[in-house]
This record gives structure tokens, C-alpha cells and sequence, in this order.
């Protein structure tokens, strides 16, 4: 038999229904979703290629632009997928990938508690907003804190190859959820290479973990969480020593990322504070043979970011954010590398398709820079600054 | 707005109206205190997340009303002029 429930709030009803079930539930791909955006960015800095060639030129080379879709493939069990293209490294050139394409299944679900487990390409829920980073309509601003969501590492960071386990409990509109994420990372030369300070001839993920526990409201009050991350890599490296040529095919890598994030939300007003410390491990056994040298070397950085977010009103909004990183080293990783950065912007959505943003950066430090977008010296200024508009439609 | 079950286990169907409408406007402020391109950030990330779905957008009261009638497991919102004679009303204080 069915039943109807209007709940009254002042002079808005929900309207509710409940009954026997129509629809087949066993149907294959039903409640399908299809989005898409696209943005185009422009980029001036005094000084350095920050994101694209903009070392005192307004540049157009950044841009992005991704399809995503979700299916329930039959019943509970959903795929979800995003191919994205983007560009923000003119050494990179334009980049295409498939960001994620995961399977998921929640075997045990009530109204209150979830246990579920998604396979495949899965995006790691690295720290508050890591999962969409990629939609200009969800971030904050054109360039993400650097501090915790470098674009140095985005490839390798984004999403891996694996199983994870994941489950939440709600508590009226506070949700409790953890997650394991097992994994093969991503391999991005580039951006390995980079940030390993390595020239590797091969480079091979290994193996991964991520772990998350978080809880609180996206929307309304504190919302926490803390995330621990460790991917590790296989390679082989070539490298001058004097004038010797070095080979090494056993040596390894591993980064390992601790975030803790905090996020208060009112209806106008957000503040967000995430705190990140970060250690990086290569061995090359061989150096180690080397009088002066060292098989293992070790670095670690510590980063945060605190961000007030205003929200004027339904079409405009403006930020503060204060983004710094600072690293130390041992063995042959570099010291005192640091990255300050405080930024303004605000945004502007005529409609919920468009958006429009603008944002000033005022910089001390290199560390979040790609070295092959740059040559550095020892005399560089480590002053600059950059400005950022953007442009983006989403379907 | 994360809740994918009702009670008694059958999935929950969320009907919404477009952005620029006034109700879903007021819907978004006054019931949950939030701007309405703040809710849609919290559907992409549940969507694309694997863990949730976003809601069907509907572009008027009366297709929310019919399609909320005729959807098992359906929850909407309307305007209280614009009520279904068959509906009850739930005062909430």
C-alpha cells in the first residue's frame, strides 16, 4: 500500500514517498551520470614558469578539461570513471590520462553505517580536497596550496592501481569514515624523477598505502581528518660521479605523507587549516661502495596552509590563504628549500555553469617550482610574484 | 544529504530543483544553512567518490510533485502553495 508524507518548515514542504518497488533493481546500468568541464587559464609571474612559460608573460598555456561519468552497473555495484587532459608544465606538454575508472560495492549498508570496497584506478582521498582537486567548481582557487597539494607530484598523487576498503557510520549530519587504500602507484617519470632528484632509466611503482580516518560535516561546523600515505617505487638510476658513469638497477624510493586537516564551515564563512609532513627515503646500494657517498638519503618538509574563505553571496566569493613549505635534508637532498606564498582571490559564478576567477600570489622561496620548467642559479631572486585568471564551464 | 537508505532499506531517490530557482534557493539557506553551489560541491564529491549518487534535477514544482508521487522512495521539496491534495502535512518544531 502506499503512503505519502508531506513534512512542514515554514513555507517550504518535503514532499516524501514511500511504496512498493517499481523500478527493476536488477536492471544493468541504471542512474546514469555524465559531467564535463573545461577552464582556460591565463598566468603572469615576475619571475619563473609557475604552471605554464609565464616568467614575466602573460601566458595561455594552462588549461584542463575532463569527462566523468557514474553508472550503477547493476544494483549496488557502481563504476565511476574521469578521463582528464590538462596542461601546466611546458616540458610535459599536454597531458592526457584516464585520472580513474573504479568498480564499487557496498556489501553491508543500513541507513546509518556502510562497509563497502571499490577496485581498480581509485583516487586517493589525500587529505580534504586531494579527490577534486580537478573541478574548477569545487576548489577554492585556480592554483591549490602547494603546501599540500603540490602540481609537482599531482600524476603520482592523484590516484593508483588497487583495492580499498572503505566504511563510514553517520551520526546525524556528522559522518565518521575510514579507509585502506593497497595500491601499485601511478608511474610519472617526470614527476618522480623530479621530486627524487634521481635520473632514472627505470622507473617501477611498487607498492602503496593509504590510510584515512576522518570525521565531521562538509558543510556545516568542523569537519577533521588524517590521512597517511606511502608510495613506494623501484628503479634504476645512471649517474655521474667525477668522471665516472654509476648504474645502479636496485635502488628504491619512497615518499611518505602525513596530513592533518581541519575544516570549519558556516553558511558564509570557512576557514581550513591542513598541516603536512612529508619524508622522502631513496637507497642506491652502490653509493654506498663510494668513499664520500651514501646508500641511503633521507629529506623530510613540513607544510601547512590557513585559508579563510568568505562567501559574499550566491555568485561571489573571496579568499585568504597563507601556504608554506619549508625542507630539510640529509645526504644529498637539498636544505633549507622553502615556498611562502600568500594569496588572495575571488570568484565569480554568473550561473552554476560558469566560473570566473582571479587571484594574486606574492611568493619567497622555489620549492614548489618544476625544474624543468626552470633553470635555477645560485644568485635567483627568491621574491616573485604571479596573477591568475581563469575561465571554466562545467556540463 | 549523504544518506543513500531509508529504514527499512529501499534507496533513497532525491529530487532537487535547478539552481535558479527561488525555492531551492530558500531550500538551501534556510533548511541547510548552506549556498546552493556548496551542496552541489558535496553531490560531486560523493558521486564521483563511488559513494553516493547526485540528485535528479527537476525544473518546476509540479514535475517535483508528480515525479515524487510516482517514485518509490522519492523525497523532494516544494512550496507549501503548491501542495498535492492527496499529501500530508508534518509540521517540524
Amino acid at each position: 500500500m502506499k503512503k505519502q508524507k508531506l513534512l512542514r518548515l515554514n513555507s517550504i514542504l518535503f514532499l516524501l514517498f514511500s511504496g512498493p518497488l517499481i523500478a527493476d533493481q536488477s536492471e544493468w546500468f541504471q542512474r546514469n551520470n555524465w559531467n564535463a568541464f573545461i577552464s582556460q587559464t591565463a598566468v603572469y609571474t615576475s619571475d619563473y614558469n609557475f604552471l605554464s612559460q609565464s616568467d614575466d608573460r602573460l601566458s595561455f598555456d594552462m588549461w584542463e578539461a575532463g569527462l566523468l561519468m557514474s553508472t550503477a552497473v547493476k544494483e549496488k555495484l557502481t563504476f565511476s570513471a574521469q578521463v582528464l587532459g590538462r596542461k601546466v608544465s611546458d616540458a610535459s606538454g599536454d597531458d592526457y590520462r584516464v585520472d580513474y575508472a573504479f568498480f564499487s560495492y557496498p556489501f553491508y549498508q543500513t541507513m546509518r553505517d556502510t562497509i563497502g570496497v571499490r577496485l581498480g584506478r581509485i583516487r586517493s582521498s589525500y587529505g580534504l580536497y586531494n579527490e577534486t582537486r580537478d573541478i574548477p567548481h569545487t576548489r577554492t582557487s585556480i592554483a591549490m596550496p602547494q603546501s599540500i597539494y603540490f602540481d609537482m607530484t599531482r600524476n603520482s598523487f592523484y590516484s593508483a592501481d588497487g583495492i580499498e576498503l572503505f566504511g563510514f557510520r553517520d551520526f546525524g549530519d556528522q559522518r565518521l569514515s575510514a579507509q585502506v587504500f593497497l595500491s601499485r602507484p601511478v608511474v610519472d617519470e617526470d614527476e618522480t624523477s623530479e621530486v627524487a632528484r634521481l635520473n632514472p632509466t627505470n622507473l617501477k611503482g611498487d607498492k602503496s598505502l593509504l590510510a584515512k580516518i576522518s570525521y565531521g560535516s562538509e558543510y556545516d561546523g568542523l569537519r577533521t581528518s588524517f590521512t597517511y600515505y606511502r608510495p613506494e617505487y623501484e628503479v634504476d638510476v645512471s649517474f655521474p660521479i667525477g668522471p665516472v658513469a654509476f648504474e645502479d638497477n636496485d635502488s628504491s624510493f619512497y615518499s611518505e605523507s602525513m596530513i592533518t586537516s581541519f575544516e570549519y564551515n558556516q553558511f558564509d564563512w570557512a576557514v581550513t587549516f591542513e598541516y603536512l609532513r612529508h619524508k622522502f627515503f631513496q637507497r642506491i646500494p652502490s653509493l654506498g661502495n663510494i668513499p664520500g657517498q651514501t646508500a641511503d638519503n633521507r629529506g623530510y618538509e613540513e607544510a601547512y596552509y590557513l585559508q579563510g574563505l568568505y562567501r559574499i553571496n550566491d555568485q561571489w566569493e573571496t579568499y585568504l590563504r597563507y601556504d608554506t613549505t619549508e625542507r630539510r635534508k640529509s645526504g644529498t637532498l637539498e636544505d633549507g628549500e622553502k615556498w611562502q606564498d600568500i594569496n588572495l582571490g575571488g570568484s565569480f559564478r554568473p550561473n552554476e555553469n560558469w566560473l570566473l576567477r582571479a587571484e594574486v600570489h606574492y611568493i619567497e622561496g622555489l620549492a614548489r617550482l618544476l625544474s624543468r620548467d626552470n633553470t635555477f642559479s645560485e644568485k635567483q631572486d627568491p621574491y616573485w610574484t604571479a596573477a591568475m585568471f581563469q575561465i571554466a564551464y562545467k556540463w | 544529504m549523504k544518506k543513500n537508505l531509508w529504514s527499512n532499506g529501499d534507496r533513497i531517490v532525491v529530487f532537487v530543483l535547478s539552481n535558479g530557482s527561488a525555492t531551492h534557493k530558500e531550500f538551501c539557506r534556510k533548511l541547510l544553512k548552506v549556498f546552493p553551489r556548496q551542496l552541489e560541491s558535496v553531490w560531486y564529491r560523493l558521486v564521483y567518490s563511488g559513494t553516493g549518487e547526485r540528485p535528479v534535477s527537476v525544473n518546476s514544482e509540479k514535475e517535483m510533485m508528480s515525479l515524487v508521487a510516482n517514485t518509490p522512495g522519492a523525497i523532494g521539496y516544494i512550496q507549501s502553495e503548491n501542495l498535492h491534495e492527496e499529501a500530508k502535512i508534518i509540521t517540524i518544531k
